[in-house]
C-alpha cells in the first residue's frame, strides 16, 4: 500500500480505536503496528488530530504505576469518523466491483 | 537506549525545530508517560527506539504540521529567492555591483528565520546573528580591508549562546565574555603588543562556565567525537591566526572555521550510521570555492556560480 493511501487508513483506524475505547498513545501504537505503519508517524498523527479538534486528551492517575494520558473522541471527531467510515466503505465497494469485473 | 537518553535526544531534536515552550513541554511529557507505560508492559529499554520510533524522525514528523500552519508566511519565504535575484540583477546590471551585491542572497535565510514562530526574541537573535555578523564582517572587511579585528564580531555568536543556557550566573559569564573580547579589540587598536591574541584564550573561562562548551554532540555524549571536534576547533583557531598573522589573509583565512560544522555533520552521520548528507555540507563548499576563486583568481564576476552547487545537489539527491 502506498504511503498516501496508508496515511488515510491509519487516521481512520486511530479514530475507530479511540471511539471504541479511550486509549493511550502507547496502546494505539501497539494496536496499529499490525498495519506495518512507521512508528515515527503515529504520535504526530495523534497530535494533528488533537489540534484539528477531533481528539481530546485527559490525564489520569493510575492505581498501579505511572500516570497515563488517554485520548478520547470529541463530537467533531465522531462526525469525522462517520465521514471517514462512509468514504472507506464507498471506496472498498467500488474497488470490489472493479475487481469482480462488474464495472466495465 | 535508556529512558533518559531517549528523552534527552528527543528534547535536543525538538529544540532544533520551531516548537513553542508549551508544545515542547507537552510532547516531552507525553513521551515520558509513553515510555513509562512501555516499560511497565515489559518493553526493554534497548527496544524503545524500535517501539516508539526515532526521536529525530518524530520531531521531523511533528513539525510537518507546524509547517502547514505557516502556509501564509511560507509564501513569503518561497518568493524571497526571486525577489533577491531581481535585486541582485538590478545591482549587477544597473550599478556594476555584482560584488558585494551577492550579499542580498543572505536575506533569504533571514526571511526564513523571521517567518518562523519562534519561542523567544533571544532565539530570533541567535538565529539571525550568523547572518548579521557575516554581513557586518564582509561589509567592513571589503570596504576598508580591515579584516582583523573585524572578525571578532563573530564572538557575538558564542556570547549570546551563553544567555540561552540554563546556567546560573549566565549574565555574568556573558558580560565577561564580551569584556574579554572588547579588551582584545582595544588592545589591537590602541595598545598593541606581541601575541596579544593569547588573551582570547581567556574566553574559555566564560565559555565553559556559561555552558556553551559541552562535551556532547547533538544532545548525546560521545567522547570520541567530542575530542575530535575539540581538536578541529583548536586547530582551526590556530590555523586562522597563523594564516592571518603570517600571510595577512584574514580573509579568506576565516574559511578554515567551516571545518567545524563540516566535522560535526560528518561525525554525526558516522555515529548514526547514516550516509554523509552532501546537501548539508554543500553550502560550506560552495562558499569556500566562491571566496577562493574570487580572491585568488580575481573571479568574483563568475565565482558566485558556485552557489548553484547547492540547488543542483538538492535536486540530484532529491531524485535518488
Amino acid at each position: 500500500m502506498n504511503a498516501q493511501m496508508k496515511k488515510g487508513v491509519v487516521e481512520l483506524c486511530i479514530l475507530k480505536l479511540i471511539e471504541e475505547k479511550k486509549s493511550s498513545a502507547f496502546e494505539i501504537l501497539s494496536k496499529i503496528k499490525t498495519l506495518e505503519v512507521n512508528e515515527n508517524t503515529i504520535y504526530p498523527i495523534l497530535r494533528r488530530l488533537k489540534s484539528d479538534g477531533f481528539l481530546f486528551q485527559e490525564k489520569s492517575q493510575s492505581d498501579v504505576g505511572a500516570p497515563r494520558k488517554y485520548y478520547g473522541l470529541t463530537e467533531e471527531g465522531k462526525r469525522e469518523l462517520e465521514l471517514k467510515i462512509h468514504e472507506w466503505y464507498a471506496l472498498v465497494n467500488h474497488v470490489n466491483l472493479i475487481m469482480e469485473g462488474k464495472i466495465s | 537506549m535508556k529512558k533518559e537518553e531517549y528523552l534527552e535526544r528527543l528534547k535536543y531534536y525538538l529544540e532544533e525545530r520551531d516548537f513553542s515552550k508549551e508544545e515542547l513541554d507537552e510532547i516531552m511529557e507525553d513521551y515520558a508517560i509513553m515510555i513509562d507505560e512501555a516499560l511497565e508492559k515489559d518493553v526493554f529499554e534497548e527496544d524503545l527506539m524500535d517501539i516508539l520510533g526515532d526521536p529525530r524522525e518524530i520531531s521531523k514528523q511533528i513539525q510537518k504540521r507546524v509547517v502547514l500552519q505557516r502556509v501564509k508566511s511560507n509564501k513569503l519565504v518561497a518568493l524571497s529567492p526571486f525577489f533577491t535575484t531581481i535585486i541582485f540583477f538590478v545591482l549587477g546590471f544597473g550599478f556594476e555591483l555584482w560584488h558585494p551585491g551577492w550579499m542580498v542572497y543572505l536575506l533569504v535565510p533571514m526571511i526564513g528565520v523571521f517567518s518562523g514562530r519562534r519561542k523567544s526574541p533571544l532565539k530570533h537573535i541567535l538565529e539571525l546573528l550568523p547572518f548579521f555578523t557575516l554581513i557586518v564582517f564582509l561589509g567592513i572587511g571589503l570596504s576598508t580591508n580591515v579584516w582583523s579585528p573585524t572578525w571578532t564580531i563573530f564572538l557575538l555568536i558564542p556570547a549570546f549562546r551563553i544567555l540561552d543556557t540554563n546556567h546560573l550566573n549566565k549574565r555574568l559569564w556573558f558580560i565577561l565574555f564580551l569584556l574579554i573580547s572588547v579588551v582584545y579589540v582595544m588592545s589591537v587598536l590602541f595598545f598593541p603588543f606581541t601575541n596579544n591574541w593569547l588573551m582570547l584564550l581567556l574566553l574559555i573561562i566564560p565559555a565553559v562556565n556559561g555552558g556553551i562548551i559541552k562535551f556532547t554532540i547533538n544532545g548525546v555524549h560521545h567522547t570520541f567525537l567530542s575530542w575530535n571536534l575539540g581538536v578541529v576547533v583548536v586547530t582551526s583557531v590556530v590555523a586562522f591566526l597563523l594564516i592571518g598573522f603570517y600571510t595577512g589573509y584574514w580573509h579568506p583565512g576565516w574559511l578554515v572555521f567551516f571545518s567545524i560544522p563540516i566535522t560535526t555533520i560528518i561525525g554525526y552521520s558516522k555515529v548514526m550510521k547514516r550516509g554523509v548528507p552532501l546537501i548539508s555540507i554543500m553550502p560550506f563548499i560552495a562558499t569556500t570555492f566562491f571566496f577562493l576563486a574570487g580572491e585568488f583568481l580575481d573571479g568574483y564576476l563568475w565565482s558566485w556560480m558556485f552557489f548553484f552547487l547547492i540547488p543542483i545537489t538538492s535536486i540530484l539527491k532529491g531524485y535518488k
